[in-house]
């Protein structure tokens, strides 16, 4: 019975967040479409998709954990035969999933534009392309963890301001001539860069999601932040 | 029956006594016969909405006092004493004259002003009748 | 693994938790199965925070904590198939509708009854097809109220449940409060402010001020032990040292006095002094408890 009522607040997340969900696809696919269309679509397009992939993850995250702190409802989800962990865990992974799927879709789709006819000189970004979406993952991680731990809502844009800040950072460096030039090629190149990349963005994920469950395992006050 | 019943927080009586009260009233102008059942704690406290405790109390001091018989397993039943019905009202007039009493002390009647009074009313009571 | 099965709706022994300005200290309450504890104390007594440590929303710093005879934390989710929960500072998914909360807490409990749960919507004069951003409070409570009570849980706890409720949704509340001691399994905890419903419903009283138990007895003794005696005192004439005595009011030849274990032999004691009893009254929960909280604020603080 008590897995029952974990998957139950699960479900009840999804739901929840399904609009976040399925706007961040349309946006998403709508920016790869939109990339086909010249130089110019390209580049909005290119941004569009960025935006969509980060600020869905931001949203999902966002209102999935704090809204039902701030409603208060979380009382009523904690009254439930569920452990507090549980309850925490809950959230976790509603988040992961809330964001898991719109972004495994748009990575999909968007990698697999690689693959396509139309871009056959420049398979070599498939690299790129999964380096960043996996850096857009290993954001989202971060993110979630973090406002787990915040208690406000000014703390939590600080949170947010420091992953833009990350991002920003990323792009600029991905975007170095001696990062790209190896991947415009028709061949997949897996780069020294390109993998460490992949490599220190799993372990962000890895790792926050180690910390929070080690953090939530040892609260004490389920009402409160960590 | 318990529908009837009145329990009021506005009334100095504590809740126990105004219940013993109302169950010795009922058996004293035989709504309850020696022998009836009368409803069980929980069952009264539900009714009512007062506390089981309460109600336990109750039943218990009118189970010393020999107004009611509790038979384990078998629930509550007014005692078989046949004697019971006018003992009460013996009880409930001892009571009433006592009140009226006290309520003539605060008036400073005395002894002979409240028999005076008790005869006037007997007067306007049969006048009224006729 | 076997539990142990404890005759108790729940038993706090030597709980303590410490906030950054509210310490709760040594706290010890038990209730017996189906019996209804009133809990009484000011804001910020240490009413909530009791009754979330019951529920494993925090952890006790020592003591030990059990319900229905699971061990809280550890078994806290088997503890609360047992119970149903509903405070003041609660609220409902507010994207969904009230109907949507009756299936969802119907899946979860396998003691749902959906015919009574339709009995209460009526009674609680609530349409379940109404979402729940569109309630009102007291609406939103008599939900929340509606969802534990079809559940028929065995042990209800409910903190300052009447706060925002209207005095006929009262009326039905405490009826349908009633209607759970018919089972002589079933257990109520009830924190609030109300003394007058709590002197009426509940079988068991504690007292809570400032992070500690002040008194904790069952309530006929409780309105036994307390009066107020009104003396005429002469001149000339001094009243007995007395022990149990919590308040003594001296005015111009007229004295009131405050007793928390009153014996009719001290009537005698009194007379006897010279003085004259002109009144000797039973208190209302609400005038003991004030009592008891003042005279333990004052104990603490010599």
């Amino acid at each position: 019975m008590k897995s029952s009522v974990f998957w139950a607040l699960v479900r009840k997340d999804i739901y929840v967040l399904r609009g976040f969900m399925i706007i961040t696809v349309a946006v998403g696919l709508a920016a790869l479409v939109g990339m086909r269309f010249g130089r110019i679509g390209f580049a909005i397009g290119g941004i569009l998709f960025l935006t969509a992939n980060v600020a869905g993850g931001i949203f999902i995250a966002m209102y999935s954990l704090l809204t039902e702190r701030k409603e208060q409802s979380n009382l009523f989800a904690l009254s439930l035969p569920i452990s507090g962990f549980k309850y925490d865990l809950a959230k976790l992974v509603s988040g992961y999933v809330g964001y898991g799927i719109p972004w495994s879709v748009l990575t999909a789709i968007g990698l697999a534009g690689y693959f396509m006819p139309y871009a056959a000189a420049d398979r070599g970004m498939f690299v790129y392309g999964l380096v960043l979406q996996l850096f857009v993952m290993a954001l989202f991680s971060f993110v979630l963890v973090w406002l787990f731990v915040v208690a406000s809502e000014v703390l939590a844009g600080l949170v947010i301001l420091i992953s833009n800040i990350c991002f920003s950072l990323f792009m600029v460096t991905l975007n170095q001539p001696e990062v790209t030039r190896p991947l415009h090629s028709p061949h997949i190149v897996w780069t020294p860069f390109a993998l460490w990349a992949i490599a220190g963005e799993l372990a962000v994920i890895a790792l926050s999601t180690a910390l929070a469950l080690f953090a939530l395992s040892r609260r004490r006050d389920h009402l409160r932040s960590l | 029956m318990h529908s009837a019943f009145v329990i009021s927080q506005t009334d100095p009586r504590p809740l126990y006594q105004q219940v013993k009260d109302q169950l010795r009233h009922r058996i004293a102008v035989g709504a309850l016969k020696p022998g009836d059942e009368i409803p069980s704690i929980r069952q009264l406290a539900s009714d009512i909405r007062v506390s089981v405790i309460t109600i336990k109390r109750a039943y218990l001091e009118l189970e010393l006092e020999g107004v009611i018989q509790t038979r384990q397993g078998r629930g509550s039943f007014v005692a078989d004493n046949a004697q019971l019905g006018d003992s009460l009202k013996e009880q409930e007039l001892t009571q009433h004259l006592r009140s009226a009493l006290s309520a003539a002390a605060l008036l400073h009647l005395t002894e002979d002003q409240l028999v005076e009074r008790l005869r006037e009313l007997r007067r306007e009571d049969s006048q009224g009748r006729s | 693994m076997t539990q142990q099965v404890s005759p108790q709706a729940f038993a706090l022994r030597g709980v303590s938790k410490a906030f950054r300005y509210f310490k709760l200290e040594n706290l010890s309450l038990e209730l017996p199965l189906g019996q209804i504890l009133g809990l009484v104390g000011p804001n910020g007594a240490g009413k909530s925070t009791t009754i979330r440590l019951l529920m494993g929303l925090m952890t006790a710093e020592t003591g030990s904590i059990e319900v229905l005879g699971h061990r809280v934390p550890e078994q806290v989710a088997a503890a609360k198939a047992g119970v149903a929960f509903v405070s003041d500072d609660m609220r409902l998914f507010s994207g969904a509708t009230l109907a949507w909360h009756m299936r969802f807490v119907a899946s979860i409990y396998p003691e749902w009854d959906e015919a009574y749960a339709r009995t209460l919507l009526k009674h609680f004069n609530l349409r379940a097809e109404q979402g729940v951003k569109g309630l009102s409070r007291g609406e939103h409570i008599k939900s929340m109220l509606l969802l534990a009570l079809a559940r028929r849980p065995r042990l209800l706890i409910l903190d300052e449940p009447t706060s925002g409720l209207d005095p006929v949704a009262r009326h039905e509340l405490l009826t349908e409060l009633m209607q759970i001691v018919r089972d002589e399994s079933r257990s109520i905890l009830f924190s609030s402010h109300n003394t007058l419903d709590v002197e009426r419903i509940c079988d068991q009283i504690a007292f809570i001020d400032r992070g500690r138990l002040v008194d904790a007895r069952d309530k006929e003794s409780f309105l036994d032990r307390w009066r107020r005696i009104s003396l005429d005192v002469p001149t000339g004439v001094t009243l007995p040292r007395l022990k149990d005595v919590v308040n003594l009011t001296l005015g111009e030849q007229l004295a009131t006095l405050t007793t928390d274990r009153y014996e009719p032999a001290l009537d005698a004691v009194l007379q006897a002094s010279g003085a004259r009893i002109t009144d000797v009254q039973r208190m209302s929960l609400e005038e003991i408890f004030v009592a008891s909280v003042m005279r333990s604020r004052a104990e603490v603080q010599s």
